[in-house]
């Protein structure tokens, strides 16, 4: 029996020697077409779409994940490595994340730039207290993790 | 090429064990599932109310958009904490060096610029939306579709690329299954559980009534509104007011049919009534159940002799000037449902003016951009 395979063992260095091409083809043949009907159609209904200013926004979101909020992410993290003793460190950066993704998502609410006077029905909740409360009961939790951490190491079977 | 100095800085940085890709994989597999589901219902909602030849919606289940397109923006919202974590993962690639290795390599990580800025914006502009806002000056269902073909394609492609990754290491065989990361994947896991379930209840009630008091964020409240119902558009808002309220109003039925019809509001109401109990279920999510009486869109086709008898389709106008929806098509299933009304009423009163008097259109199934108001037409063909 030959087996052609194992005479060229440096064929290709960077491929695990599982690696099959197979899926990424199929992925690219279904997914490649999917993905330029989509550029075909915003530009054939470019009057609607306005197609520059549409991949300014897709390719800022972008940019700004990856210059801005990412960035910022880290940097919180590291401060609360520095700030926060070690064993509420999890619960101070899950309660951070948390409020931060809170917050993003209210802000357009909580600006009430869609507000219409005509239709009072519209946004008609107090967004502020809402997420307030939301953001509270985020750091409520996260002190009695805290707190339930700070016991959980006191007691004689944290040793470990 | 050796790694330039900034980024050989970036990779000494101390940083989380959970960059990895049995993580990535995990967050991406629930990453997947919610924006297919937001694609799906989103291609669905699209169909609808943009039907080509072959497409045929029918008017049952009752209540089955209101359910996929409160699907669709539930979804939408929960994908945002999963997008967020995810990218926060692989994050530390963005740095890789060389960038690039090979074609194959170039081609996934370019697949990758419309993958998260199309993540991004998909969500992101959802948000605004239902918020309201259009920071922008194109027109928001046009750009939301286009890009959603561009977002799903690259993640088909994205998910091809990264199948055996994935199997690697979610696998039953994976190593990684039982190694030293996982109780802090655990708590990343769990974590990011908690805060998906959070902003699922913070929106949620805007479809699921009885979360409506814990949904903070929620475009609406059940029940705040003319006669007990949220509306999207006021008589004002369209510029119907004064034409509204004319007593020379009439409904005409004509196009493909033996008698031409043209009733005023007294004559409709000596007509059979019809009671039924349809919800508004907004495009935006939210969505309310109001009991509705009127004559049914049948009986109407019936007395005018419509040629086509029941498999007639009806083109509704309304009398507001512009704007988009100011028509919308009846196709002969939804025609045939004795449910499908020209409804006079709501809640037992003469309808609001901001909810269409003299007479809307209201009928199963329906998304409610098509459950036009303030009709004065209906063409049948």
């Amino acid at each position: 029996m030959s087996a052609p395979e194992e005479s060229a063992p440096t064929a290709t260095p960077t491929a695990t020697p599982t690696a099959s091409p197979v899926p990424a083809i199929i992925g690219a043949v279904i997914g490649l077409p999917m993905l330029a009907y989509g550029v075909w159609g915003a530009i054939d209904e470019r009057s609607r779409t306005k197609p520059w200013e549409l991949a300014r926004w897709v390719i800022g979101a972008d940019i700004v994940h990856d210059a801005i909020w990412a960035p910022v992410i880290v940097a919180a993290s590291w401060l609360i490595g520095r700030l926060i003793p070690r064993i509420a460190q999890t619960p101070v950066r899950w309660a951070s994340a948390t409020t931060a993704v809170l917050a993003l998502i209210a802000w357009p609410f909580l600006r009430g730039y869609g507000r219409d006077a005509s239709i009072p029905s519209l946004l008609d909740r107090n967004y502020a207290t809402g997420l307030l409360t939301y953001i509270a009961v985020v750091w409520v939790i996260a002190l009695g993790w805290s707190l339930w951490r700070v016991r959980a190491a006191r007691g004689p079977v944290a040793e470990g | 090429m050796d790694t330039p100095a900034p980024l050989r800085w970036v990779e000494r940085r101390p940083r989380s064990a959970l960059h990895e890709p049995r993580t990535a994989a995990l967050v991406g597999i629930a990453l997947g599932v919610a924006f297919t589901v937001c694609f799906l219902t989103g291609v669905l909602s699209h169909l609808i109310q943009q039907p080509p030849s072959w497409f045929t919606w029918p008017a049952r289940p009752a209540g089955f958009y209101r359910i996929s397109q409160g699907l669709h923006v539930i979804c939408g919202f929960v994908s945002i904490p999963l997008l967020l974590t995810k990218l926060w993962i692989v994050y530390p690639k963005l740095f890789e060096w060389p960038p690039v290795t090979s074609v194959a390599h170039a081609f996934e990580r370019l697949s990758l610029v419309p993958l998260i800025g199309g993540g991004l914006f998909m969500t992101m502009s959802g948000t605004a939306n239902v918020a309201r806002w259009y920071p922008w000056t194109f027109f928001f269902p046009t750009a939301h579709y286009w890009v959603a073909y561009v977002t799903f394609g690259a993640l088909v492609i994205h998910i091809g690329a990264k199948w055996v990754t994935m199997r690697d290491h979610v696998g039953k065989a994976s190593p990684s299954r039982v190694d030293v990361l996982v109780p802090e994947r655990r708590l990343l896991l769990g974590g990011l559980a908690a805060t998906s379930g959070l902003v699922f209840f913070a929106v949620a009630g805007n479809t699921i009534g009885p979360l409506s008091k814990l949904a903070v964020l929620a475009q609406r409240r059940p029940g705040n509104g003319p006669q007990g119902m949220p509306v999207n558009k006021s008589a004002k808002g369209a510029g119907v007011a004064d034409i509204a309220e004319d007593p020379s109003w009439r409904l005409i039925v004509e196009g493909k049919v033996g008698n031409p019809l043209e009733l005023s509001l007294a004559d409709l109401a000596a007509m059979k009534q019809r009671t039924a109990e349809l919800p508004i279920a907004c495009v935006e999510g939210w969505s309310t159940s109001g009991t509705w009486t009127g004559v049914a869109v049948r009986e109407l086709l019936a007395l005018a002799g419509a040629e086509a008898g029941d498999d007639a389709t009806i083109t509704v106008e309304s009398f507001q000037k512009g704007g988009l929806y100011r028509k919308a098509e009846i196709n002969s299933s939804q025609a045939k449902d004795p449910d499908t009304l020209l409804a006079l009423q709501l809640n037992g009163e003469p309808l609001h003016i901001d909810h269409g008097f003299p007479a809307r259109l209201i009928g199963p199934n329906r998304p409610g951009v098509l459950q036009t108001k303030w009709v004065e037409r209906l063409v049948v063909s």
